[in-house]
């Protein structure tokens, strides 16, 4: 199933989420390291049209509801809610009565169904049935263990007024696709005005045609009156840190929103005033209680901590293996914005690849 | 605990003075005058002892989070701290208590010392359970002896200082002596840090009270 293009599906001819251009290629989300330019045919999600066209342009692209079915060289293809970001999916081939599933990256928090810990930005995750699930492990360790999401956004909401109240700026740092959109419907709108990153709005506007009843927000690029900055929470990629794109703002305080952040060390490295732990990863129990969900006897661990999960799941008595794939962090995702498809272009060219 | 973990947590954020010193004003401001006293101690350079053996606590914290010594290792290699790999690898409290940094020095962690292994970590044991992540990573650094923050002992002066509106320099003139281990910081000692200036003793600019004071002078 492991080919230099990516995960292949022998039967059915085509790549789950390939790195180098294919011909057939069958896409969980639209993240930068999973979707990628250049293949011939897309296959994905329908939730993921907008964002899939708003990141890569023109492309061959056939999408699915959640759930429905698609018959491809003898190989039933199927998408279902990962909870990751919108229009993200697992995808699901069953081939004369076997049934593998890819998690592409998923998001389930804590060691029981909560719906108060579910993405609001897109459709939960849903445990599919199967013999061999492939799963992600971003964050496949003990310690990561996501606290209530609704704290998380209290903290945000704190810093945020403590901040206007002393005519600071409020930047929060996070990816922005996914991450941003996240933040900016936790958050209480009330506190003052919220302005995006050039490379944020564009996203907002698929979530927006979506139907997520996000804020409204405007493009700091067009904002001459300093004292609104001063009262605004400004959501930008992390390539902005240290950029001449940050020096608008005057004084301000910068936080970054990330799983990452709970640790102190990444805190300390990442040098901002604050870190706020939140992540469209599953933690340590969603990834237990997903896998366990799935009744699969087989699990295949990708990106993340492979090892330390292939050798929990064996002590299990779980047939584990893992495969090398290509895709990064989420980090990568804000480098490879593709600034034709951006209003902002020069923005994100001006920001670089700090980070 | 959990004011003193809020304090340590902005005091670990950010690497800039000012606002270092204005998390340090705001907790001093707010705090309980006996918990102010531990915090001043340990911030200013007062060193817990260790109480329990580190590899106490690693086991102890394995086999409260049923996990194994090779998973726990590789949590440890991430995160790069023992404490804080405990706080995290721990389940989530059942029931959160928030007992003053005081009692939990006084009342709690000094009666520990000389306990049974076996009391002791079942006191341990019962603590985790009641605290967050932030407060476990604090106390078992307590217990472990390996508390350390990023700020001076000069810092500490300034806000405590700023905050009463003194001299900082008289702070610092009140402050000697402050963290030595024999005698423990109370209520009333940490009120003479940021006491209104008098004719008396050291105010008067006498900075060295040791060995000279019994003079006359």
């Amino acid at each position: 199933m492991l080919r230099p293009e990516g995960l292949y599906c022998p039967p059915g001819d085509f790549f789950i989420d390939p790195w180098a251009a294919v011909d057939h290629a069958v896409i969980t989300h639209a993240h930068a390291d999973h979707a990628r330019r250049g293949h011939a045919h897309y296959l994905a999600a329908e939730p993921a049209d907008c964002v899939l066209r708003a990141r890569l342009g023109a492309i061959d692209l056939r999408t699915l509801p959640y759930g429905a079915g698609v018959e491809h060289a003898g190989v039933r293809i199927s998408f279902h809610p990962a909870g990751h970001v919108l229009g993200s999916a697992q995808v699901r081939l069953e081939h004369r009565g076997e049934v593998w599933v890819a998690s592409g990256d998923y998001y389930v928090a804590g060691d029981h169904d909560d719906p108060r810990e579910y993405n609001a930005t897109c459709t939960p995750f849903e445990p599919v049935r199967c013999h061999c699930f492939i799963t992600e492990s971003t964050f496949g360790l003990p310690i990561y263990r996501w606290q209530p999401q609704a704290e998380v956004f209290a903290d945000i909401d704190t810093w945020w007024r403590d901040n206007a109240a002393n005519g600071r700026a409020s930047l929060v740092m996070a990816y922005s696709f996914g991450k941003a959109q996240r933040i900016l419907l936790g958050v209480d709108p009330s506190i003052g005005p919220i302005v995006v990153h050039g490379a944020v709005e564009p996203l907002n506007r698929a979530y927006r045609d979506a139907g997520i009843a996000l804020p409204p927000t405007s493009i700091a690029t067009g904002i001459d009156d300093k004292s609104m900055l001063q009262r605004a929470l400004i959501v930008a990629p992390p390539s902005v840190q240290g950029s001449p794109w940050t020096r608008r703002f005057g004084d301000y305080s910068d936080a970054f929103a990330s799983g990452w952040m709970q640790l102190r060390g990444a805190r300390r490295r990442r040098a901002v005033d604050r870190g706020f732990v939140l992540s469209d990863h599953a933690d340590w129990p969603g990834l237990q209680r997903a896998i366990a969900a799935t009744g699969a006897h087989r699990v295949i661990v990708t990106h993340g901590y492979e090892a330390v999960m292939v050798r929990w799941l064996a002590e299990r008595g779980l047939q584990s293996g893992s495969f090398q794939t290509a895709y990064g962090t989420e980090e990568v995702d804000d480098e490879a914005l593709a600034p034709a498809t951006l209003e902002s272009a020069s923005e994100t060219s001006a920001s670089g690849s700090s980070s | 605990m959990k004011r003193f973990a809020q304090l340590f947590a902005s005091l670990d954020a950010t690497t800039a003075t000012r606002a270092k010193v204005d998390a340090l004003k705001r907790y001093f401001a707010e705090a309980p005058p006996r918990d102010a006293a531990w915090t001043a101690y340990f911030l200013a350079g007062g060193k817990p002892r260790r109480v329990v053996p580190t590899r106490v606590l690693r086991d102890l914290a394995c086999e409260r989070a049923g996990i194994e010594d090779w998973l726990f290792d590789a949590a440890y290699q991430a995160a790069g701290d023992l404490a804080e790999t405990i706080a995290y690898v721990l389940p989530s409290p059942a029931f959160v208590s928030d007992v003053g940094l005081a009692d939990w020095i006084e009342t709690r962690l000094q009666p520990l010392r000389g306990m049974a292994p076996d009391q002791q970590t079942t006191l341990i044991a019962e603590w985790w359970d009641t605290l967050e992540s932030p407060s476990r990573f604090l106390l078992t650094k307590l217990i472990g002896g390996g508390f350390r923050v990023g700020v001076s002992k000069l810092l500490v002066q300034r806000a405590l200082a700023e905050m009463a509106g003194i001299d900082a320099k008289l702070v610092a003139q009140r402050m000697m002596g402050y963290t030595d281990a024999r005698t423990p910081p109370t209520a009333e000692r940490y009120a003479f840090l940021t006491a209104a200036p008098t004719m008396a003793g050291a105010d008067r600019g006498q900075p060295y009270p040791f060995f000279l004071h019994s003079l006359p002078v």
